[in-house]
């Protein structure tokens, strides 16, 4: 989806409660009062528009990417729990039984005990939910434990929050208003649903297969999956799925790894993994025969369609993957414009695919320049990090800053790269990044 | 606008449209508080 457009959605999902409690025919309160009501009815719709931005959903990602989604995701967390915590601190109206004059509530706070302890409840658990995701990589959680809990404990807080709203609320009152509130909250429950039932029984229909497991360098394994009474994944070179080896179809264990082959090659999917977390320290040891499940295609890292004159992929240790899987698909479609890999490692044994790559520079055309942070005696190659320095040397003419630019491999490598190439007149539009470190 | 993106990193991006998606909601918060005002005069 276009991102003005989700921009847009997303604002008018946020604000639409606003929005009818305004047009609503009940009279404005004191100032703190509406603040506090409205800072309430904010936290609420952007918690319920968090289960849309959990990155699983493609029309919302794939555009903006997976990384873009979840770090809107991440963010927008920590506005909803500002507002959220103020809330309670900014009514100035007393708490009890409404006056028999007073039929819309203008002077009074409901007494209603119930009410207000379902609002206590969600107000004590969202920062929990929201510090154990920030500090997620600092504990000692398996990535599953960490998800399943975060999806039962976000549909908890939305469904105390939907009892608070209903039942405390005053704006809530007004029939249309309660309406709009179920059905965002059914629509972010659905997602929920979706995302833990449907999808792992659409993924059940469609099983895959470990056909072979190969080592293609130092801890860097190549896995190829075969699918099993079904044609295969329609995907597009570069992009990425969520896939889950060895484990049920429902399971939550499963990670995103790059696909490194070509669409053009055939319906094999294949990637290159780099033992680096609990399932990745593993896969030299999984058996060809083995079931696997494939969530997507996702990811926006994608040449398809673009006009740029030249076309430069840079990356870092593993990152080469989606990138050797781009090439591979320029090389099946004989295009013909220029392309340059910049391929950074720490030591020559890391670097995944070299024979495959020599044969690329010289049936393709492909410029490759290896960089080796640790480098064996008698290297040739360039020397040190993948840096700004490196980016400056490979690319700085007037032709390539026509180039598109592919960047995948550690964080602190491309936010150094795509710093550099801004500064030498690289319009951002013509640099495609994914990041699969979601903090 | 989108030149002025253009000159940024994708953190750089996400910070800005983060920060005008908070602005755009403390504002309708401010105009939601403020209605009675802006409306009785």
């Amino acid at each position: 989806m276009n991102p003005r457009l989700l921009i847009a959605l997303y604002l008018l999902i946020v604000l639409l409660p606003l929005g009818l409690s305004w047009a609503g025919e009940r009279p404005p309160r004191s100032l703190w009062d509406e603040l506090a009501s409205g800072a309430g009815m904010l936290a609420f719709a952007i918690v319920l528009a968090e289960f849309l931005l959990s990155g699983r959903f493609r029309t919302v990602s794939n555009r903006i990417g997976m990384d873009v989604t979840m770090r809107f995701h991440q963010l927008l967390a920590r506005s909803a729990l500002a507002l959220a915590l103020v809330h309670p601190f900014l009514y100035s109206a007393p708490t009890k039984p409404a006056y028999p004059w007073d039929t819309t509530r203008q002077l009074t706070l409901s007494d209603d005990f119930s009410a207000y302890s379902t609002g206590l409840f969600a107000w004590l658990l969202l920062p929990v939910l929201v510090l154990l995701a920030i500090g997620r990589s600092r504990l000692d959680y398996r990535y599953e434990t960490w998800r399943l809990m975060h999806g039962i404990g976000a549909a908890l807080i939305a469904g105390l929050l939907l009892h608070h709203t209903l039942h405390a609320g005053r704006y809530s009152q007004d029939p249309l208003l309660a309406g709009v509130w179920k059905g965002l909250f059914e629509i972010a429950l659905a997602s929920l649903l979706f995302v833990y039932l449907v999808k792992p029984a659409l993924k059940r229909l469609s099983p895959w297969v470990v056909e072979r497991v190969r080592k293609v360098g130092l801890k860097t394994w190549e896995v190829t999956i075969a699918p099993q009474g079904h044609k295969g994944l329609r995907y597009q070179a570069g992009q990425f799925v969520w896939l889950n080896i060895g484990h049920g179809a429902a399971s939550l264990a499963e990670n995103p790894f790059s696909i490194s082959s070509a669409p053009a090659s055939g319906n094999r999917l294949q990637f290159i993994i780099k033992e680096l977390g609990d399932f990745t320290r593993t896969v030299g040891d999984i058996a060809p025969g083995t079931r696997a499940h494939v969530d997507g295609p996702h990811g926006n890292l994608v040449v398809t369609g673009r006009k740029e004159p030249g076309i430069a992929l840079i990356a870092g240790g593993v990152g080469i993957a989606p990138l050797i899987g781009i090439l591979r698909q320029l090389h099946y479609e004989g295009d013909a414009r220029p392309t340059t890999l910049v391929y950074g490692n720490r030591v020559a044994e890391q670097m995944a695919c070299r024979e495959e790559l020599e044969t690329l520079t010289r049936e393709h055309g492909t410029r490759v320049v290896h960089a080796l942070y640790e480098p064996p005696e008698g290297w040739t190659g360039r020397t040190g990090m993948c840096d700004g320095d490196l980016i400056r040397e490979v690319f700085d003419s007037a032709e390539a800053r026509q180039w598109l630019y592919v960047l995948c491999g550690p964080p602190a490598m491309m936010e150094v790269v795509e710093t550099a190439l801004i500064g030498m007149g690289v319009s951002a539009g013509q640099i495609l990044s994914e990041r699969f470190d979601y903090g | 606008m989108d030149r002025w993106l253009a000159k940024r990193s994708a953190e750089g991006r996400n910070r800005v449209v983060y920060r005008v998606l908070n602005l755009a909601i403390i504002l309708a918060l401010l105009l939601f508080a403020l209605r009675g005002l802006l409306t009785t005069g």
